[in-house]
C-alpha cells in the first residue's frame, strides 16, 4: 500500500477539498482506504457521511493526573514540581496535564495507584474504522483539549494499515501546523502533497512546513490553491519552489463552486465543468504518477 | 548469531510483518543451537512501538534483524545497538531466514 | 481585557482578526501563540526585534555514574530512553523534559541540560507591542513557548493573542489566561463543524465568549442560525471581499483603512460588552473531575 500524505503549515489551503476529490477520484480506479488525521477537527466523514458501516469504534485513553482529595494534605509539592502548570491549588487541570508522572513520583502521601496523586486512565476520545463505497475509513474524534494528538494520529494511521491491507493507495488528509501532529502523520508515509496558498502567510508557513518535511526525509510535491487570488504570490511560490526543488504540479483556480460543494458535502470533483474540478483531476493524475515511481 | 523476523502469526510459516513496531510476534532464531522461539509484542497498540520493539531486540542480544518497514527511531536504536538491519525479500519468515544465511539478503 | 483569538478550523482568519484587533487599540499587545506557524510578525513587523531562545531541560546522561538500572527509562512516560546495551540512549525530540528521570535516578547520573526548542522575538510596531513565538521546525511541541510569552506579559493589561487553530494544548494556554475569547468562524459546513467543537472547550471553561463570522456569503449562513439556536453573541461578521482578501493576503493591516477599521472598532466594542457584569473571570475554573 502506498501512503499519500496532504498537508499545507498554513490552515484553510484546501487539503480536505483535495483529499476528498482524490478519494472520490479513486473509486473504480484502484483499491483505496483512506484516513482524517486532523483529529482535533475532523471534517473528512462530512464528505463521506452516507454509505457508511462502522468496522470498529474504540476510545482512547490517555494518563492524567488525578487527586484523591481525601488523602491530599496540600503540602503543594506536585504543583512545584509540574512543569505543565497543570497543578493549581490542589486541583489538576486535565487540559494541561500530559501524564508524564512526575507528580504521582513526588508525592508523599500513600503508595501506588493508593497515592494522593496519581495517573489514571482517562478517555481522550474515540477512534473509529468504517467501510464506505470509496474503501476502508479510518478516523478519530479527540474530546476537545484532551491533548492525545499525536497518540490519536498512530491509532488511526495503525487502523488504516490493519483494516485497509488490501488497499493498493491510502490518502491521507492531514492538519496543518508543522509539530507533533505533523510528525507523527508524516511517519511511514510514501509522499507528501502541499497544498500551498498564494499570499504572504502562505509563502511564510511553506518554508516551515518544507523545513519539517525535508527533516523527516519524506519526498513531497505541492500544488497551489486559489492561484488567482494573488498572481505576484503564486509566481513567488514558483520561485521558491524552483529554489528548494520542490515540484509544484498544479495550480487550481478560486471557483465559488468548491463552498458550494463542501456546503452539500460532495467533493469537487462531482462537479466536473467547474474550472477548480478540472484542475483537481489533473493534479489527481500527476499526484499518482509520482507516486507510483516511488 | 541471533536473527529476528517480525511475523504476523507464531508459526514459521508465517507472514513476514509490513512494519517492525507493529508486529504482533517476533521469530528469533539462534544459529548456534539451532532453535527458534516466538516474542510476543506488549506494546502493538502503544506510542513508540518501534523504539520498543528495538529495545526487545536488544534486551535479547539479537545480532540481526530482518525486516520491511523498519521507522527512523527503531532504526536509530538498532545501529546503536549494534544490530545490523537486513531488508527482507519475501513473504514468508522462513524463506527470508534461508535467503539470510545464504547471503542473499541486502542491508535495509 | 485578554482576549484569546481562536478558531477550530484553520485559515478562517484568526491572525487577519487579532493583527487588526491589536492595532486599533491604543496600548495593546500582541501574542503570536501560533507558534508552529506564526504569521502575526508580518503584519506587526517588529522594529528592531529583541530575539531571545527558548530552551528546555532536557536529560544528559553520566554515563560513568550510570548504573544501567533502568529506573530512567521504565519511568518515561514518552519512551524518550532507551538502552543500547551499553549505555542509556535519549530521543530527544519525544522528550517531554517533565525532569521526571533526573528525580527517580538513584545515581543522580541524570543532569539537565538545555536544548533550544525555538525563540521570541519581541519589540514594537509603531504603536503595538508584538511578541512572535516561534518552534524550530522538527520540534514536536511548543507549548513552553506560548508559556513563557504570556508569564512575560501577564502584568499587561491589553492582551490579543492569537492562537493555533484546533483544540490542543497549546489553544488551552490563550484559553485559560484570557479573560473573555473571540472565535472566528467560516460559514460553511467545515466551519461550523469545527466551530462546534471548539466552543464545546470553550464551555468547560466557562469563559465568555462571541463570535466573528468571517468570509460571509449573502447565502445561508449556517452559523447565524446556529448562534441564534444556542443564544452566542455574534461579534461581527465580516463579508467575503476580494478587496480585503488582498489586503490581507499581501500582508497589509485592513485597520489602517478608516472604513475597516470601524469593522474591528466594532468587534472590541461588541467584546468589552461580553464582559459586563463578570468583571472577574478566574483562569482556573476548571474543577477537579474526571472530566471525561
Amino acid at each position: 500500500m502506498k501512503q499519500l500524505l496532504i498537508l499545507s503549515g498554513k490552515g484553510g489551503t484546501g487539503k480536505t477539498t483535495i483529499a476528498s476529490s482524490f478519494i472520490s477520484l479513486l473509486k473504480g480506479q484502484q483499491k483505496a482506504c483512506f484516513a482524517d488525521c486532523d483529529v482535533d477537527v475532523p471534517n473528512l466523514h462530512l464528505i463521506f457521511s452516507e454509505g457508511q458501516t462502522m468496522l470498529s469504534q474504540k476510545t482512547c485513553f490517555g494518563k492524567r493526573a488525578v487527586i484523591n482529595q481525601s488523602l491530599c494534605t496540600h503540602c503543594g509539592l506536585c504543583e512545584q514540581h509540574c512543569r505543565f502548570g497543570a497543578m493549581k491549588n490542589g486541583v489538576v487541570n486535565p487540559y494541561l496535564c500530559e501524564g508524564c508522572g512526575v507528580c504521582e513520583l513526588v508525592c508523599p502521601i500513600g503508595s501506588g495507584s493508593e497515592k494522593a496523586v496519581h495517573l489514571a486512565e482517562t478517555s481522550t476520545g474515540s477512534y473509529s474504522v468504517s467501510a464506505t463505497e470509496y474503501g476502508i475509513f479510518s478516523t478519530a474524534s479527540l474530546k476537545p483539549g484532551a491533548g492525545a494528538t499525536g497518540k490519536t494520529i498512530n491509532m488511526v494511521k495503525q487502523n488504516l494499515s490493519t483494516y485497509g491491507e488490501n488497499a493498493e493507495i491510502a490518502v491521507i488528509d492531514g492538519s496543518p501546523g508543522i509539530g507533533c501532529p505533523i510528525i507523527s502523520s508524516v511517519a511511514g508515509v510514501d509522499l507528501v502533497l502541499l497544498v500551498l496558498e498564494p499570499s504572504l502567510s502562505g509563502l511564510s508557513d511553506l518554508t516551515r512546513i518544507l523545513k519539517t518535511v525535508r527533516q523527516l526525509r519524506v519526498p513531497a510535491v505541492a500544488c497551489i490553491n486559489r492561484s488567482d487570488t494573488a498572481p505576484q504570490f503564486t509566481q513567488d511560490i514558483y520561485r521558491y519552489c524552483a529554489e528548494h526543488e520542490l515540484m509544484v504540479l498544479e495550480e487550481i483556480p478560486f471557483d465559488p463552486l468548491v463552498i458550494r460543494a463542501v456546503n452539500h458535502n460532495r467533493p469537487i470533483v462531482d462537479y466536473p465543468n467547474s474550472p477548480a474540478a478540472q484542475r483537481v483531476t489533473s493534479l489527481f493524475s500527476k499526484t499518482l504518477e509520482v507516486l507510483n515511481t516511488l | 548469531m541471533k536473527v529476528v523476523i517480525p511475523v504476523e502469526q507464531a508459526r514459521v510459516d508465517s507472514p513476514i510483518s509490513s512494519i517492525f513496531g507493529r508486529s504482533p510476534f517476533f521469530y528469533l532464531f539462534d544459529s548456534e543451537t539451532n532453535q527458534g522461539s516466538f516474542l510476543e509484542s506488549t506494546f502493538l497498540f502503544g506510542q513508540s512501538a518501534g523504539i520498543q520493539a528495538a529495545q526487545l531486540m536488544i534486551d535479547h542480544g539479537v545480532d540481526v534483524l530482518i525486516s520491511n518497514r523498519c521507522g527512523e527511531n527503531a532504526m536509530r536504536l538498532l545501529s546503536a545497538g549494534n544490530i545490523t538491519v537486513y531488508h527482507a525479500a519475501a513473504s514468508g519468515a522462513a524463506e527470508n531466514l534461508e535467503l539470510f544465511f545464504a547471503g542473499k539478503l541486502s542491508l535495509l | 481585557m485578554k482576549i484569546a483569538i481562536l478558531s477550530g478550523k484553520g485559515g478562517t482568519g484568526k491572525t487577519f482578526v487579532s493583527v487588526n484587533l491589536s492595532y486599533i487599540q491604543q496600548d495593546a499587545v500582541y501574542l503570536d501563540c501560533d507558534v508552529e506557524v506564526p504569521n502575526g510578525h508580518l503584519y506587526l513587523p517588529i522594529e528592531n526585534p529583541v530575539v531571545e531562545p527558548v530552551d528546555m531541560p532536557i536529560p544528559s546522561i553520566l554515563h560513568e555514574k550510570c548504573s544501567r538500572c533502568r529506573a530512567c527509562m521504565n519511568f518515561c512516560a514518552f519512551h524518550a530512553l532507551s538502552f543500547t546495551g551499553k549505555q542509556v540512549l535519549l530521543f530527544d525530540h519525544l522528550c517531554h523534559n517533565c525532569g521526571g528521570c533526573a528525580l527517580v535516578c538513584p545515581n543522580k547520573a541524570i543532569q539537565e541540560v538545555p536544548y533550544n526548542i525555538g525563540s521570541i522575538s519581541s519589540g514594537n510596531f509603531e504603536h503595538v507591542r508584538v511578541y512572535s513565538g516561534s518552534l524550530n521546525p522538527g520540534q514536536m511541541q511548543g507549548s513552553a513557548i506560548i508559556r513563557r510569552m504570556i508569564d512575560q506579559t501577564r502584568h499587561l493589561p491589553n492582551l490579543v493573542m492569537d492562537c493555533s487553530p484546533g483544540n490542543s494544548c497549546h489553544v488551552v494556554q490563550g484559553i485559560v489566561e484570557a479573560d473573555l475569547c473571540i472565535l472566528v468562524a467560516e460559514p460553511t459546513v467545515f466551519g461550523v463543524n469545527d466551530m462546534r467543537i471548539c466552543i464545546d472547550l470553550l464551555n468547560t471553561y466557562n469563559k465568555p465568549f462571541g463570535i466573528v463570522i468571517n468570509k460571509s456569503l449573502d447565502t445561508r449562513n449556517y452559523i447565524k442560525t446556529f448562534c441564534r439556536e444556542h443564544n452566542i453573541k455574534v461579534l461581527a461578521e465580516i463579508p467575503l471581499s476580494p478587496e480585503l482578501a488582498r489586503i490581507n493576503a499581501s500582508g497589509q493591516l485592513a485597520a489602517k483603512d478608516a472604513e475597516y477599521s470601524r469593522i474591528f472598532k466594532k468587534i472590541l466594542k461588541n467584546a468589552q460588552a461580553l464582559l459586563g457584569p463578570r468583571l472577574e473571570s478566574h483562569p482556573d475554573s476548571v474543577q477537579d473531575r474526571e472530566v471525561f
